[in-house]
């Protein structure tokens, strides 16, 4: 990296040459912490107005301008966690479930898929497309015919049929994303692998799979968002047993009154998983093991 | 399409092939696909077969027939027509404008964005986890449920944010709001970006994590300025993930539903209509499902024209060096 041969600098002259700019480095990252701090406060703003209504007595949640001291109360958390027609656990049990399954074979599904396609070319020019062509249908064409087929299966009103719809979502994109980045991966990695007799199973998950880690990263937090934050076809596909948590948070919307405490309250607390997920995610989307690192 | 492989590769598993080793072609095919590289193809075959192709099916012979809510499943077969009534259909042509823009406007924004963002924060810094953190939050809120907080706040008589912008920014929305007639469109291409330029900043910044080092390091050693880098080696290096980042998020924005039919439900008067939103209206308001599901087919048409010119645009000669 760093002892790359360059010609016009002499060796031991540090590998940062280009410190005395006229901002200096301090400067630019100061500059480059304050367009992020306002960037992310452009981006939470709206979630804090939101969450706030959480633990906002309901007498002030609507006024304007909006009242920002206020004696928090916890009557909206109660109404959401601990009243028992408010089945919150397994809305949310059911919503992990169903965001994590999907997630998780659509990963491995896309990835052997991607394998093949960014090395082999299997399928052609028009494979990839059909793929995405499966992501182009609106919802409300989908719905009917979806509603249908698994009602012929008996698989309304289960986890699987939330499971298996999600995964036609996510498999285009993990399948495409991966691919992207297999092709990075210079071929004569996996040959040097393949010569010292690595069999395919080893080559992938020895040489690929570690490579591919930052866009694996990245779209496992990006399935497992849109599962968990899907509306539609939750709202049609699942009655009592399978109600996932953005349905259930939904049904605090009314036709005359919407109890926006009891959302914000929900909407929290669903905020957590897939927060965590992305915290727990990212050490593989520092760059860690980069092709520099390898190659060396 | 490879139409001639693909039914194969999917039946394969779920139906045991030794016993279809019929001498001759089925064999021969056998044998093609039965190699590693294809049997890693099967699982999302098998999956994207098994679910699609009878909505697919079932959209496409819907489209002939003149489906709606009272003779769903004894239509009658009426031929072109419903693709006639969408062709001249003045709401279908303006909703086709209104998501043009919808699409251009936030995906470019996002785009823009998402790199940016992607780039300040590739650079060494302190807390990274918690910055990246932070900036995909927009995305972990439910579009539906978000929505609703944003009716909330967007209200011209109780919304806060539209008070603010009057106190602060003397700007009054001419009297309607920030969902009136005249800014409908607007707000929600910035709710649309507002969620989804977090999005592209995620595989954004994964594809410049696998960039090689060496070559930026050499670049910037070489004396190559900032803007030089990027010209001319990030972007290039970045171009199959920038791509697939653009693609999906056109196509998502072209079918997006869930913030819109939460927020204006295509009005004001169809300000907001957008074709997947007309889609819906048509089918589920108008109970014309065999209209609606001809504009699916147009739609679908459509968009993967627009996605093959953006792939052939951004990949350029990527593919055909793929091997």
């Amino acid at each position: 990296m760093a002892d790359s041969p360059d010609r016009r600098v002499a060796p031991g002259i540090s590998p940062r040459p280009r410190s005395s700019r006229a901002l200096g480095r301090g400067g630019a990252t100061a500059l480059v912490y304050a367009t992020l701090v306002i960037a992310i406060i452009g981006f939470l703003f709206p979630i804090v107005v939101m969450l706030l209504d959480a633990i906002k007595p309901t007498p002030l949640i609507t006024q304007t301008p909006p009242v920002w001291r206020f004696v928090p109360t916890f009557e909206h958390l109660h109404n959401v966690l601990e009243i028992p027609s408010y089945p919150f656990g397994s809305y949310f049990r059911n919503s992990v479930v169903v965001a994590a399954v999907s997630t998780g074979i659509t990963l491995v599904a896309s990835f052997l898929a991607a394998y093949s396609m960014a090395r082999h070319d299997t399928g052609g020019r028009n494979f990839d497309f059909w793929i995405l062509s499966t992501r182009m249908l609106p919802p409300a064409v989908l719905l009917v015919p979806m509603y249908v087929f698994f009602n012929t299966f008996h698989l309304i009103d289960t986890v699987w049929a939330l499971i298996i719809v999600y995964m036609t979502v996510n498999i285009p994109l993990c399948t495409w994303v991966l691919r992207s980045f297999i092709r990075d991966i210079p071929f004569e990695l996996e040959e040097s692998a393949q010569m010292d007799g690595a069999h395919l199973q080893h080559i992938l998950l020895r040489v690929i799979l570690p490579l591919t880690a930052p866009g694996l990263a990245a779209v496992a937090v990006l399935c497992f968002i849109a599962c968990w934050n899907e509306f539609f076809f939750a709202l049609i596909f699942t009655q009592a047993n399978a109600v996932t948590l953005t349905k259930g948070t939904a049904a605090f919307v009314g036709a005359y009154e919407t109890e926006w405490g009891e959302i914000a309250a929900a909407t929290g607390i669903g905020m957590i998983p897939p927060l965590i997920l992305g915290f727990v995610v990212q050490r593989y989307l520092v760059r860690g093991l980069s092709l520099g690192a390898i190659k060396g | 399409m490879g139409a001639g492989k693909l039914p194969l590769a999917a039946a394969s598993p779920g139906t045991g092939l030794p016993a279809l080793a019929a001498p001759g072609r089925m064999s021969r095919l056998w044998a093609r696909f039965a190699q590693p590289r294809y049997v890693l193809l099967w699982p999302i075959t098998f999956i994207l077969l098994l679910i699609t192709v009878y909505p697919f099916l079932q959209a496409l012979r819907e489209s002939f027939y003149g489906v709606t809510i009272q003779n769903y499943f004894s239509a009658p077969f009426v031929g072109l027509q419903n693709y006639a009534m969408a062709l001249q259909d003045q709401a279908f042509w303006a909703s086709l404008g209104t998501s043009l823009i919808y699409v251009v406007g936030s995906v470019s924004v996002e785009f823009l964005l998402g790199l940016g963002l992607a780039l300040l924060v590739s650079r060494p810094l302190w807390g990274k986890r918690i910055l990246i953190t932070l900036l995909i939050a927009p995305m972990l809120v439910a579009p539906v449920l978000i929505g609703y907080s944003f009716l909330l706040q967007l209200d011209p008589l109780y919304g806060p944010v539209p008070y603010w912008i009057a106190q602060y920014l003397r700007f009054t929305f001419g009297g309607q709001g920030p969902l009136g007639p005249a800014y409908a469109l607007p707000t929600v291409m910035a709710v649309d970006i507002w969620q989804w330029t977090p999005f592209m900043f995620v595989l954004l910044y994964a594809g410049l994590q696998t960039q090689p080092a060496e070559v930026v390091e050499a670049a910037h050693v070489d004396g190559a300025g900032f803007l030089r880098l990027l010209v001319q080696i990030t972007l290039p290096l970045l171009r199959p993930v920038i791509a697939v980042a653009v693609l999906f998020r056109t196509v998502d924005a072209f079918r997006v539903f869930d913030s819109i039919h939460v927020l204006t439900d295509g009005g004001p008067e169809t300000a907001t209509t957008t074709i997947s939103v007309f889609i819906d209206h048509t089918a589920f308001l108008a109970g014309n499902f065999g209209e609606a599901a001809a504009v699916s087919v147009l739609l679908i048409i459509l968009v993967t024209i627009i996605a093959r010119v953006l792939v052939r645009a951004l990949f350029g000669q990527q593919i055909a060096v793929t091997r």
